[in-house]
């Protein structure tokens, strides 16, 4: 910087020594036979200086190039040693990574916010007609390593009912532990229960605006989230194929299938979850999934058990990744739920989706459902959604889905047409959720 | 009743859940003794150094297949089944894998690749990084990397820093072969120094000082004193130095200033943001102003927009794979590189007619 002020400087002092030069040469060449005109003087002038203009820019850009050319190449070939050395060769990347990989605040966490507003049309859920606009959630994430055995991460949500109040409700909030041995990874806290793929679902991370019928009338609204534990295992196999088998042990608080908290007992629930890339681009994952609790308060020995299996095609062409997917996503959830000295009622439900997309930013859904209820099973609901999403950056989506429901429940029997408008968007470093 | 429904329940979940897992419990078996170290990268660009200097003694695989936007891959289970047995992990850096390297990690069940330990290799050390922002980054900026440009690989002499670092940490894991290592690293920088400025002039000065008076603007006037034409990447890109062109998204700084080209507008309004027709109209206007046509772009970038814009300007499109196996003649780092070049030159010559 201080050699371009210099040269600056220089370029002025040429100038004006130029001109100097051509005020004191100008009386002496006058007294000469060939003196060239005034005119001529004045444009050889001119050249000149431009001359010296083109010369010293050129410096100026060479020292500029010299300069860029020190700030990267410390690290080049020409000065080695100057080269920044891979710090910590002794323990990693400790040093300069580990900064990297801290947010400039320090030992601040991850903090994201995503909102979710929804405009709903059509009949509710009790036979309403309602025109009403919500700020369904907004979710808080924060995550960050804990120290060096694992890392935890919060997701508080804040609802408004229905009614327009605003409630606080931890979504999920749990520490992992993911430097187990023997391909071991266990979390402990509140997480959503490991049923298939679509209840563990965050809202913002649903191909749709609101979770399957069978997940809501199963597991509630929201889908089953509750305290526990849970250990997964990788399990080695000769086929070198993903194979996770998950275990949860939770408490019984669910209030559509178990006890709502009334039983001493808990939940327990397992996952296998097989994974398979059929090709590049393609890839199959197949899941089956068991829970068992108590379903009434302590004392009666009254228990429901879920069986689910789950199916997950998506194609995603490496080349065209930006522009064209399709998820196709099918869950069956059978229910056997004891009722006092009645038989148990054995229910089941199951939904279709299809997700296609067909542009950077657009895509086009579609999902039927079939669902009975877990204390009913002479009742049952179907619904045909469609809806198209249009995705304006990786951080803001908007929806609209259009959903005809047919039948429901004893108290509200019939059909009802509803149509959705979804705006969903984040700040912050909120990472992506599994696969 | 309630003994029944267990019975009931005992029989599916033993068919659902407890029979595969048992089975493949009883599958399952110990990973055999391995004589080489397991080496996954993210990106192929990486993984083809890491054969190069690690030569016989690992065995390197790469979760991307090089099609790929590098910004978007999705964290598949399958690659988190790779990085379980790897025994170094090399990541591009400066924030590039952001989206997918933690949950991939996290998801391996393998605390020696975590960072901050031996298993985890960030290739960007010793790199300067391009285009560091200055001040407060925010999401408007669109897809901006606070770190600085993470497309680094593209300058030919930043290959050389990724294979010292990789070199290094392969030493320092596997010290009886260090000097294979070694070996294979001096190997590979003589033949990135000969494909970057020919044989002849690595023979008469050697590589490192090549370098130095590339970088200091030297090189051409000792090339013309010692009678030696320029050569190799540096003859075939040398003679448009400071020629303009377009890029799709900003992924050739480094590339581009390595070889004393100008890129001064993108297709993408802002990194990250797919462009639209009123900015790819301001795009037209500026290259006819600028008199450039060349537009640049990856492969999985939508040709449409590029040829949009070069229909009105008429520009050429080079469309060139930025990674390993993004083309058929980018079979590894030197082909990725000398693919570009050659495609690159080609249409620069035939533009410039």
């Amino acid at each position: 910087m201080m050699q371009m002020r210099t040269l600056g400087c220089n370029l002025r002092l040429a100038a004006v020594l130029l001109c100097a030069g051509a005020g004191w040469t100008g009386p002496a060449r006058a007294t000469g036979t060939e003196q060239p005109s005034l005119q001529e003087q004045i444009t050889r002038l001119r050249q000149e200086i431009q001359d010296a203009n083109d010369r010293h820019a050129a410096q100026i850009r060479r020292l500029q190039d010299q300069l860029d050319s020190l700030r990267q190449g410390t690290a080049e070939a020409n000065e080695p040693a100057a080269t920044p050395e891979p710090p910590a060769e002794q323990t990693g990347d400790h040093g300069r990574n580990a900064v990297r990989d801290t947010h400039p605040t320090g030992f601040n966490p991850d903090i994201s916010a995503i909102g979710d507003v929804l405009f709903h049309t059509g009949k509710n859920e009790d036979g309403e007609n309602e025109n009403q606009f919500r700020f369904r959630e907004l979710e808080l994430a924060l995550g960050a390593a804990v120290d060096p055995y694992g890392r935890a991460d919060f997701f508080v949500s804040l609802e408004e009912d229905q009614d327009g109040e605003f409630g606080v409700e931890l979504e999920e909030g749990y520490f992992t532990f993911d430097t187990l041995p023997h391909d071991l990874k266990a979390r402990a806290g509140k997480v959503y229960s490991a049923f298939g793929k679509a209840n563990q679902f965050h809202l913002h991370a649903m191909p749709w605006v609101n979770k399957p019928l069978v997940i809501q009338n199963f597991f509630g609204e929201e889908g089953m989230s509750e305290p526990g534990a849970e250990l997964s295992w990788l399990v080695p196999n000769p086929w070198e194929q993903y194979i996770e088998l998950i275990f949860q042990l939770q408490d019984n608080r669910n209030a559509s299938s178990f006890a709502d908290g009334r039983s001493r007992g808990l939940m327990y629930v397992g996952h296998l979850k097989n994974f398979f890339d059929l090709t590049s681009a393609s890839s199959l994952e197949v899941g089956g999934s068991v829970a068992t609790g108590a379903n009434a308060a302590r004392g009666e020995d009254h228990r429901t058990n879920l069986e689910g299996i789950d199916l997950t095609y998506k194609w995603r062409p490496p080349q065209q990744g930006l522009y064209r997917s399709l998820t196709w996503m099918s869950e069956v959830l059978l229910s056997q739920k004891e009722q006092g000295a009645e038989d148990p009622v054995d229910s089941y439900g199951c939904y279709s989706s299809l997700e296609y997309q067909f542009s950077r930013r657009w895509s086009a859904f579609g999902r039927y459902d079939y669902s009975q209820f877990p204390d009913d099973n002479e009742a049952h609901e179907n619904a045909y959604t469609g809806g198209l999403t249009f995705a304006q950056s990786e951080f803001a989506f908007w929806r609209a889905q259009f959903t005809h429901t047919d039948g429901g429940g004893a108290e509200v029997p019939g059909s009802r047409n509803e149509f959705f408008l979804q705006l969903d968007f984040g700040i912050g470093p909120h990472r992506a959720h599994q696969y | 009743m309630s003994a029944n429904l267990m019975d009931g329940f005992s029989r599916k979940a033993f068919v659902f859940v407890l029979v595969p897992g048992l089975v493949l419990t009883c599958l399952s078996r110990p990973c055999p003794a391995k004589d080489k170290l397991n080496v996954v990268t993210t990106t192929t660009n990486l993984a083809s150094i890491a054969e190069a200097v690690g030569g016989n003694h690992v065995s390197v695989a790469a979760i991307s297949t090089g099609q790929e936007d590098p910004h978007y891959i999705a964290a598949k289970p399958s690659f988190m089944l790779k990085a379980r047995k790897a025994d170094l992990w090399i990541r591009v850096g400066l924030e590039l894998e952001i989206g997918y390297e933690g949950l991939i990690l996290e998801g391996s069940r393998n605390p020696k690749i975590h960072v901050g330990t031996p298993g985890h290799l960030d290739a960007s050390q010793g790199i300067a990084p391009l285009e560091v922002p200055a001040g407060k980054v925010t999401r408007s900026m669109g897809d901006v990397h606070p770190l600085g440009n993470p497309h680094y690989w593209l300058d030919p002499y930043n290959g050389r820093i990724i294979a010292r670092n990789i070199c290094r940490r392969l030493a320092q894991l596997d010290p009886a072969h260090a000097g294979d290592y070694d070996r294979n690293l001096a190997a590979f920088n003589l033949a990135l120094d000969q494909a970057m400025f020919g044989s002849k002039a690595v023979e008469a000065v050697g590589g490192e000082k090549l370098w130095k008076m590339q970088s200091d603007g030297s090189l051409d006037s000792f090339l013309k004193d010692h009678g030696l034409a320029p050569d190799g990447w540096l003859g075939k890109l040398g003679p448009f130095a400071q020629a303009k062109l377009d890029t799709y998204h900003r992924s050739w700084p480094y590339f581009l200033r390595r070889f004393h080209l100008d890129d001064f507008a993108e297709l993408e309004p802002k990194p990250g943001i797919p462009p639209g027709p009123a900015h790819l109209l301001d795009v037209i206007n500026t290259m006819d102003a600028q008199k450039a046509r060349i537009i640049l772009m990856e492969p999985f970038y939508n040709r449409a927009d590029a040829a949009a814009v070069a229909e009105k300007t008429g520009a050429r499109v080079v469309e060139v794979a930025t990674a390993v196996h993004g083309q058929p003649q980018a079979d590894n780092y030197l082909d990725m590189l000398d693919n570009i070049v050659t495609r690159f030159s080609a249409a620069l010559g035939e533009v410039s007619r």
